[in-house]
């Protein structure tokens, strides 16, 4: 998987985000265990966007069986992500807050990954 | 916006290469139109455009020809950038002339002032809108424009209409638009009760698979 990601490089609709710095394939599973453990932390407060989607199926062929016979069924679904991609977004909890909920969320993910702020509307830093 | 003096040199090369040695050499290619004219491929020093945009993005800039060869004065203000999607740095600016005694159209953030009172009582502020479009002469327009959301309570909301535009200033934005509101705390997830009846019975085995059910799903949708 080679390139940088196109579109969706900063923090879009919230405060904070956690952006992918490596490529990979993040599955649903994967995705809906990030946002439970990132609206675990921030309990009652705060609101989430998941910027990913695992448009891709991912085919297996069952165990133990012999090779041929056509291609294996749907297993799973993905999301192609590559380097910059801002996969969730944070706002309406502290920085303090929204770093811990990001940490916990980035541990369920099998990308390395880093907290972003949104921009401050320009070009400064 | 602050009017800020910067020196430009007009480059010749275009393209990958060139463009790359110019930014391992502490440079950042650029490029600067204006109606009528055609466009001229720059490059600026990358330390003198950090300096000049110190104070934030909404600066007009006046453009010093590397040699002094031009006699009339340039100004020209930001249109676009591009950063590197992981590194940050800045790959390439658009520059826009502009004549200072004509209106031009400009984006200009909103920034939040206050703590809301429903925020007080857990609810959770939520700013929706975080620039407008601004019509206004070029040293008008305003860094950044400033709403006070200390009286918002839960369910309130604060419109376009409620920002104050300086003198000379007119908001081009939808006045409906929401800018900020406050909603009220989010109800607690009822997979968190499943866990601690899991947690009771098999030291949350139970709660593994529940959450496993839910992720099966693949349910991406905002949340």
């Amino acid at each position: 998987m080679a390139g940088q990601s196109k579109g969706q490089t900063s923090v879009q609709f919230g405060e904070f985000g956690l952006q992918a710095t490596e490529c990979g394939w993040v599955t649903s599973r994967q995705i809906e265990s990030a946002r439970i453990a990132m609206t675990r932390r921030i309990k009652r407060g705060g609101k989430v966007w998941i910027n990913i989607f695992p448009h891709k199926p991912i085919t297996k062929k069952p165990a133990e069986t012999r090779m041929g016979s056509g291609k294996g069924s749907p297993d799973q679904w993905v999301a192609v992500v590559k380097p910059g991609r801002v996969m969730f977004e944070l706002a309406g909890v502290p920085e303090d807050l929204a770093k811990e909920a990001i940490r916990l969320a980035a541990h369920k993910l099998p990308v390395k990954c880093r907290f972003v702020m949104r921009e401050g509307g320009g070009l400064e830093g | 916006m602050d009017t800020v003096k910067l020196t430009i040199r007009p480059r010749e090369e275009t393209g990958k290469g060139p463009n790359r040695r110019l930014r391992a050499a502490g440079s950042i290619p650029a490029v600067v139109y204006s109606k009528g004219q055609e466009a001229i491929s720059l490059s600026i020093d990358a330390a003198a455009l950090k300096g000049a945009f110190a104070g934030g993005s909404n600066v007009v800039l006046e453009l010093e020809y590397e040699g002094g060869k031009s006699r009339k004065k340039h100004f020209a203000v930001v249109k676009d950038y591009q950063r590197h999607p992981t590194r940050n740095d800045l790959l390439h600016l658009d520059l826009h002339e502009v004549d200072l005694k004509q209106e031009i159209e400009a984006t200009v953030r909103i920034e939040l002032v206050g703590t809301p009172v429903g925020a007080l009582e857990d609810g959770v502020l939520d700013h929706a809108h975080w620039e407008v479009t601004v019509r206004a002469l070029p040293t008008e327009v305003p860094a950044h424009l400033e709403l006070d959301v200390s009286a918002l309570n839960i369910g309130d909301n604060l419109r376009v209409s409620d920002l104050t535009a300086p003198k000379g200033v007119t908001i081009l934005d939808d006045p409906e638009i929401t800018v900020a509101s406050v909603h009220p705390p989010r109800a607690e997830e009822v997979e968190e009760v499943e866990e601690v009846e899991g947690l009771e019975g098999e030291e949350g085995e139970g709660a593994e698979g529940a959450e496993g059910a839910e992720a099966a799903e693949g349910d991406a949708s905002t949340e």
